[in-house]
């Protein structure tokens, strides 16, 4: 397993010097010009102005230049440059913003699976009883109710009508853990109920078939508690699509939870990409998208190694 | 002579007599000597958490615009001006000024012992140097740099007095080096400006993570006291909480995470007071206005009769109704009813859809494609486009919206890409600010809306530029007015206004008219929490 760890952290090098590439590429491609964000309009189209404007922000070379010290500075000195709108150092900007990003996707998936798995393993269970149709359609609930409208309602009814959690804003569990969960609940738990719904399906699906498998009859024949049969051995073959899917889950909400950041003025990486796309920020943009896109592809790897863990009979590699 | 005249628009006597005036007045409240020993309001202070629907794109004023309606950061500065609760301009840094004869430069006295956050005392040379950095292009942001462009050189006559020489005759300084935008940094820190910055306001800067957090805490050594003599501001701290979901804000706001708001959705106000009278205060300042932009570079509407059709399509009153929820009034112009530069002989086309539509048949030119362009983020904006669409329609035009994200609407807007556009301004202080900057033929800004050009209009505002007499002003702001009512580069739909909001435990607040949350003598400055 080590080797195999070291082999996939060593992929990570040709995936990650192509998605700096496409990065680049697509955002240079953006229409609107950042030189026009920044300054009036009548310095931007003076030919002096704009050239010492392109010159300080590095926009004067060819792409290829611009790209190839880009990379070098992130390489050799791990500086991702300033912010073209805010000026200030990108590497402070991200890195404040990620663990909250980090903290609300990892919380929201660990809602969604401690929801979905015992949902989902009862419906299979008990399918076509009252309990399964009831999970189905719980699940197909959650899965057509967008996320935000579920965030504006849970903040209606637990902060405003009954007073029971904070409305918005972030708290950092090391600095106060208790506030940092009450703080947590509704935008985790608003995401967490929707990622839940799929989530359910999956799982009651994947524990179907493996329900349907010999080695649960033989188990059961062997005169083994019934709850040892689903818990101990069925459901942990079965969850091996769920853990993909978590993990799948979790890397999109890195970077796509910016309408929940926003209703919760949470201050995650999410709405900083937004504002930075609007703006046209090129450094932010690049910056944010890499570090996400690196974020990713480790928790890729993580779910991999689940994988052993879960079953080890898996061979990885 | 009205309360305007007394600020912006002086003959020399008046000003000198007001001058005295409001020395006299400083000596019985408002701004200590020097040698008053500065004390703090025993039982005055707390923490403002004050919710806002925007929130800075950068921490350098001099680069990014610190909006003082919605950005709590703008309490970091004051400048040479200030304004009071009326929106009137008044000494600040500055304790007097006065023009040469052909108001070609301005001599400012500075109050001495004003300091920087830093401990450095604002002398002439900070008001220079300053000057100087908003003045770079490659700085200043167009806002910025538009509003002090008449500024040639700036003298330094001795530590407390600087002249500024100026490249045309301009009355209108004084409301420009206001702190909005022209606010006072300290020199020392101008490369810290984007971490750090160093103003001289009543809050000094702690910290500011984008859209998520302001910290500001009381600058003990600011300048300006009350009547009895105790140091500004009262609040120990404010925190800014930009919220930019209009709902999410008030929800704060009624679980008493925050406890001052601004921009409530126009759609809850009503209900709002009514239910909640008791426990919040609300107020209306006005902001600015909104208004439909004719490209005179290209496309259907170089042709005068339809820009009239398209005029008289308009029914602002359902725009009022359906957009405004009746909050603020129907604009034709850019000042409103209760403004001092409210233009009363102005003579603005009405609501009349059969002569649209008559002037269409006569111009043979039923179903000509209209191409508009709105601000996709912007509510208002894109709500106002929307109605105006469906009138067009109605009178014959066939129209395509297409609302459009800020750059893209920039681009297209300097590209003259588009036929109609639904545009806004912010209040300006000094009428000047709009006249000349939204339609004056050598304006940039100008030439990136409509692209009009008027000789007599241009005429007209430069010669109201050389006055100082606010009646004057008035006629020839009104004859310039009516040029653009019958020429129709612009037509002003509907004021903007934001309601704000307060929870009563806030005491001793009041925005400003035009929606500032820091003036002299008010708003955060005079605030504080009772416990």
């Amino acid at each position: 397993m080590l080797r195999y760890t070291i082999y996939r952290v060593l992929q990570l090098i040709p995936v990650w010097l192509l998605l700096s590439m496409v990065v680049f590429a697509m955002i240079h491609a953006l229409p609107g010009d950042a030189i026009d964000a920044l300054v009036p309009a009548d310095a931007a189209s003076n030919p002096a102005t704009r050239a010492a404007l392109e010159k300080e922000l590095g926009l004067d070379k060819p792409l290829y230049v611009q790209y190839a010290k880009w990379l070098e500075r992130i390489v050799l000195h791990g500086d991702f440059g300033r912010s073209i709108t805010t000026r200030r150092t990108i590497s402070v900007e991200i890195f404040r913003r990620l663990p909250a990003t980090v903290y609300l996707a990892t919380t929201a998936v660990c809602v969604s699976l401690l929801i979905a798995i015992p949902l989902g393993t009862i419906a299979a269970v008990k399918r076509r009883t009252i309990v399964d149709y009831a999970a189905t359609a719980t699940a197909l609930l959650g899965v057509s109710v967008p996320e935000f409208w579920l965030a504006i309602l849970c903040i209606l009814l637990f902060a405003l009508h009954l007073g029971w959690l904070p409305a918005s804003e972030y708290y950092s569990p090391f600095d106060n853990l208790r506030l940092s969960l009450l703080h947590m609940v509704l935008p985790a738990g608003s995401l967490g109920v929707r990622l839940a719904a799929i989530t359910t399906r999956l799982t009651r699906s994947s524990m179907l078939d493996e329900i349907r498998k010999e080695y649960v009859d033989t188990a059961r024949s062997l005169g083994l508690p019934e709850r040892r049969v689903i818990y101990t051995y069925t459901l942990r073959n079965a969850l091996i699509p769920t853990v993909t899917v978590a993990g799948l889950q979790f890397a999109r909400l890195l970077g796509g939870t910016v309408v929940v950041e926003t209703i919760f003025s949470w201050p995650g990486v999410g709405l900083t990409l937004y504002e930075a796309i609007m703006g046209r920020d090129y450094p932010m943009i690049q910056a944010a998208i890499l570090i996400l896109a690196t974020t990713f592809v480790m928790m890729s790897l993580l779910v991999d190694l689940t994988y052993c863990w879960l079953n080890p009979r898996i061979r990885l590699g | 002579m009205n309360r305007h005249s007394q600020t912006t628009a002086l003959s020399r006597r008046t000003f000198l007599t007001t001058t005295s005036a409001a020395l006299v007045g400083v000596a019985l409240g408002g701004l200590a000597p020097e040698s008053a020993a500065a004390q703090r309001h025993p039982k005055r202070g707390g923490v403002l958490q004050f919710g806002t629907r925007l929130d800075a794109s950068g921490l350098d004023s001099h680069r990014h615009n610190q909006y003082h309606n919605s950005h709590p950061i703008a309490a970091l500065y004051t400048g040479l001006t200030d304004i009071d609760q009326q929106g009137n301009i008044v000494p600040g840094i500055a304790e007097s000024w006065e023009p040469n004869k052909e108001l070609t430069s301005w001599v400012f006295r500075l109050r001495k012992g004003v300091l920087f956050h830093n401990g450095r005392e604002v002398d002439a040379e900070a008001v220079k140097l300053n000057i100087l950095r908003i003045k770079d292009p490659a700085i200043g942001s167009e806002w910025h740099h538009g509003t002090i462009k008449s500024i040639d050189t700036v003298d330094m006559v001795d530590k407390y007095t600087v002249r500024f020489n100026l490249s045309e005759p301009d009355a209108t300084l004084p409301a420009n080096v206001m702190h909005y935008p022209t606010n006072l940094q300290a020199p020392e820190a101008f490369d810290t400006a984007s971490e750090h910055p160093i103003g001289t306001g009543p809050f000094k800067f702690v910290s500011w993570t984008r859209w998520s957090e302001t910290r500001l805490v009381r600058f003990d050594n600011y300048w300006e006291t009350d009547s009895d003599g105790n140091n500004l501001p009262y609040l120990d701290e404010i925190i800014g909480k930009p919220k930019k979901e209009d709902s999410v804000r008030l929800t704060a706001l009624r679980t008493g995470q925050i406890n001052l708001m601004d921009n409530m959705a126009y759609a809850d106000v009503e209900r709002f007071k009514k239910s909640y009278a008791d426990k919040y205060n609300t107020w209306h300042p006005h902001l600015g206005g909104v208004f439909v932009v004719f490209n005179f570079r290209q496309g259907p509407f170089q042709d005068q009769r339809l820009r009239t059709a398209a005029a008289h399509a308009i029914d602002r009153q359902a725009i009022h109704n359906s957009v405004f929820y009746g909050q603020g009034d129907m604009l034709d112009q850019p000042y409103p009813r209760a403004n001092p530069w409210h233009l009363e002989g102005s003579r603005s086309l009405e609501y009349d859809p059969d002569k649209a539509k008559s002037l269409l048949k006569e111009a043979r030119a039923v179903g000509t494609a209209i191409e508009m362009i709105c601000y996709a983020n912007l509510a208002y904006n894109r709500e106002s486009a929307q109605i105006v669409q469906e009138m067009w329609n109605n009178v014959g035009f066939k129209v395509t919206l297409k609302p459009l994200d800020d750059l893209p609407l920039l681009e297209a807007q300097k590209k003259g890409d588009f036929h109609g556009l639904i545009q806004g301004n912010s209040y300006r202080f000094d009428p000047d600010g709009f006249f000349e900057r939204n339609l004056h033929s050598k304006s940039d800004y100008a030439r990136s809306l409509s692209g009009w050009r008027n000789e007599r209009y241009d005429r007209l505002v430069e010669e109201a530029k050389r006055l100082l007499d606010p009646a004057q002003r008035k006629e020839l702001y009104t004859e310039a007015w009516n040029i653009v009512n019958v020429e129709l580069p612009h037509f002003h739909l509907h004021e903007l206004t934001m309601t704000s909001v307060a929870a009563k435990e806030v005491k001793g607040y009041t925005p400003c008219v035009v929606g500032s949350f820091t003036h002299r003598g008010g708003g955060i400055r005079t605030a504080y929490i009772e416990a």
